[in-house]
């Protein structure tokens, strides 16, 4: 087994490709912020 | 072609939605951000990530001299096979911030997108919200034009305040 040795800028350890689709445009409908 | 390296992975799967990150960017002389490593600006609205790798595994800066332009990889190749994409960091792995950057949250979503232990790299992506009010003061009358070029983004005074109302979100690898 590969030990993995994080380096400054990498995202970490890389195990899982997925297809993310938004459900409203992300660019003009700014997520929701988390209420207070 | 998407991935020829499938077997590297634990699953494949479609989520609906975005995820959230933070990252940080340099800002330019007409106050557009641009990325911290590749300094290509980020515009507003929907960005979308290119490659520039070639197929050989040589840095951009030695074909400099010789005028060569070396073949590039396929226009559609996946995540997989490259580094390339949108970072954004879980918000304790945001190692490029630093003085002089701005910090921000960005959504990110694609046809690919790699989860990673620290954050994620993605093939679309727009600023969600920006933390412009800590780059330090000689920085400021590039800072001022930042809001005006991202008007969609939601301005905080500090990247806590900015992390506790847009946290990072994406799934745990």
């Amino acid at each position: 087994m590969a030990i993995y040795t994080p380096t400054a800028g990498d995202v970490g350890e890389e195990r899982k490709i997925v297809e993310v689709e938004p459900v409203e445009n992300p660019a003009t409908v700014p997520a929701e912020p988390v209420p207070a | 072609m998407t991935s020829n390296v499938e077997e590297q992975f634990d699953s494949r799967g479609l989520i609906l939605g975005v995820f959230r990150g933070v990252r940080s960017f340099r800002i330019d002389p007409e106050g557009f951000l641009t990325g911290v490593v590749y300094r290509q600006r980020w515009t507003p609205g929907v960005n979308k990530a290119v490659c520039n790798r070639s197929v050989y595994q040589i840095p951009y800066y030695a074909y400099g001299a010789t005028g060569y332009e070396p073949p590039m990889l396929p226009e559609d190749h996946g995540l997989d096979v490259c580094r390339h994409g949108f970072y954004a960091y879980g918000d304790d792995s945001n190692d490029y911030h630093q003085p002089g950057f701005v910090s921000g949250v960005i959504a990110g979503w694609g046809k690919e997108v790699s989860i990673g232990s620290r954050g994620f790299r993605c093939m679309r992506a727009a600023i969600v919200a920006l933390c412009v009010s800590e780059v330090r003061i000689t920085e400021r009358e590039r800072t001022e034009l930042v809001p005006i070029n991202y008007p969609e983004a939601r301005l905080f005074d500090t990247f806590a305040e900015m992390v506790a109302a847009y946290p990072p979100d994406f799934p745990e690898v």
